[in-house]
């Protein structure tokens, strides 16, 4: 299975075809390139649609087995089909307009937080030599894609005309912005140990996991991750008995579907920076180089629904003094820490 | 070919948000409309194969002007009355601000006028961050206090005084 081993080759392979099909059919090779990018989006779309699905079961079960419950059983072999069953329901649901609602503010915010959630997809590397995009500064980029997600949140909040929706967003930006801080310094210890910003060349230099390195790093990010994607404990955003369901209130149907489609994107993104950074990405014996990808980012997953059934929720005021008065010095510490033994060591 | 199609589209797309900025009543909308506008700006950078400058200025202007913007909306009341006047009372001081600035750009494109063909620079970060560190790590210092003067000043005024 030689193939299947080497993805990249496999990339390139398709690639070749459709430049060959586009000169075949006498058209510009360029053309081959823009059709295979043109379908390298439409798969990673498919591919969110199918993780989310996925991930949405495992929560499911996972929090059930939890609680000494089962879970879904009723649609399907132990209830597998009971997500497709509820994503079509969510497509044919009609997804009405609030009377009072900023309809295009409305309207838009749903896709603005998706995409934010998507576009930091395209820079992960699955493995050596594959990402949809390569860049030199992948780990600005996936920061910088999802900042559009707080906008995003602020419109549905606004837009909705709802006081409870107004506060969840408020509430939710606020909490985002200020987990950035930590979030962000957590990632400069990694970036100064591997000397790159490219995801690809950071993984390249963990011949050692950077977990090991930057422990403190790693729990700081770990936290952050957890608040940037507004999870238990961290979900005050979305609070159900202070806010009914916080900035997505008023939402139902497909809307609702994209908001929840980003939270999980968000949070496979999350757990893969977190892989990729800490745990060595696509590194790892015998099995090829995905496997590993998708193994470790597996185990984060795991552990976010963990937390969520661990941990009960954070007020407001706690969750200002942990970012702010804990997890942001911790993180300006380990900097000075790593900056210190990348000059004596 | 396409870069230049990519340049007249984002160009107009920043310039027309642009215009909704300062002409829209709806302060939200505003706000909003300068994020594209800062979107389209970005994607100008990418043309010019500016990655980093791009991203800083979506992590900057979209993480935090715009949302602190969009806070200020939401903040200072305008929740229940969205509308006020999209125009003031500083018409001639507005006009002379503007040919200030128009001057002040004419003269530097006078003065140094863009280049038709310019080196691909690779790696700009790391030159970008050499050069803060060496050249301009000066004026790099300074611009933090200003703005970490101009935070603390912030703080202070909108406190007000304890009684």
């Amino acid at each position: 299975m030689t193939y299947i081993a080497e993805p990249a080759q496999l990339v390139l392979w398709l690639r070749g075809g459709l430049q060959q099909l586009a000169v075949w059919a006498g058209l510009p090779a360029v053309w081959g390139d823009w059709l295979g990018t043109v379908m390298e989006i439409f798969s990673l779309f498919a591919f969110c649609a199918v993780l989310v699905m996925v991930l949405v079961y495992a929560e499911r079960k996972i929090a059930g087995h939890m609680q000494d419950r089962l879970g879904p059983m009723r649609v399907g072999w132990h209830g597998v089909l009971q997500v497709v069953a509820d994503t079509i329901k969510l497509i044919f649901k009609e997804s009405e307009v609030p009377a009072q609602a900023d309809r295009c503010v409305y309207r838009a915010a749903p896709y603005v937080v998706f995409l934010a959630g998507f576009l930091a997809l395209l820079a992960l590397p699955l493995d050596k030599g594959v990402l949809p995009v390569h860049l030199n500064v992948g780990v600005i980029y996936i920061l910088a894609a999802g900042t559009p997600g707080v906008v995003g949140i602020l419109m549905a909040g606004w837009g909705s005309g709802n006081k409870y929706s107004l506060l969840g967003g408020l509430r939710s930006a606020a909490q985002m912005i200020s987990y950035e801080v930590p979030l962000v310094l957590s990632l400069l210890g990694i970036v100064m140990l591997g000397r790159s910003l490219d995801l690809q060349q950071l993984v390249a230099a963990q011949t050692v996991p950077f977990v090991l390195y930057q422990p403190v790093a790693f729990i700081v990010f770990l936290i952050a991750a957890v608040a940037e994607t507004n999870r238990n404990p961290f979900d005050i955003p979305e609070a159900e008995s202070e806010l009914t369901a916080g900035f997505h209130t008023e939402y139902g149907g497909i809307r609702f579907a994209y908001f929840f489609l980003a939270e999980y994107v968000k949070m496979f993104v999350f757990s893969a920076l977190a892989a990729t950074l800490f745990l060595g990405g696509w590194r790892g014996p015998v099995l090829p180089g995905w496997c590993w990808f998708f193994i470790k980012t597996g185990g984060m997953l795991f552990l976010f629904f963990w937390f969520r059934w661990t941990f009960p929720r954070l007020r407001a005021d706690q969750l200002m003094n942990l970012g702010w008065k804990i997890l942001t010095p911790l993180a300006f510490l380990n900097i000075i820490g790593t900056a210190l033994m990348l000059m004596w060591l | 070919m396409s870069t230049i199609i990519g340049f007249y589209l984002l160009s107009a797309l920043a310039f027309v948000s642009g215009l909704v900025v300062v002409t829209t009543r709806n302060l939200l909308h505003a706000v909003l409309a300068l994020a594209v506008s800062s979107l389209a700006v970005a994607g100008l950078m990418l043309t010019l194969a500016a990655e980093f400058l791009a991203l800083v200025l979506i992590l900057v202007y979209i993480g935090a002007v715009v949302v602190i913007g969009v806070f200020a909306v939401m903040l200072t009341g305008h929740f229940d009355q969205p509308l006020v006047p999209a125009s003031n009372e500083l018409k001639p001081l507005g006009a002379a601000t503007a040919l200030a600035f128009f001057l002040l750009i004419s003269g530097v494109l006078l003065i140094q006028p863009p280049a038709r063909e310019l080196p691909l620079f690779e790696m700009t970060v790391e030159q970008i961050g050499r050069l803060l560190l060496t050249e301009f790590v000066l004026p790099f210092e300074l611009v933090s206090v200003l703005l970490l003067a101009a935070m603390v000043g912030a703080i202070v005024v909108s406190k007000g005084k304890e009684d």
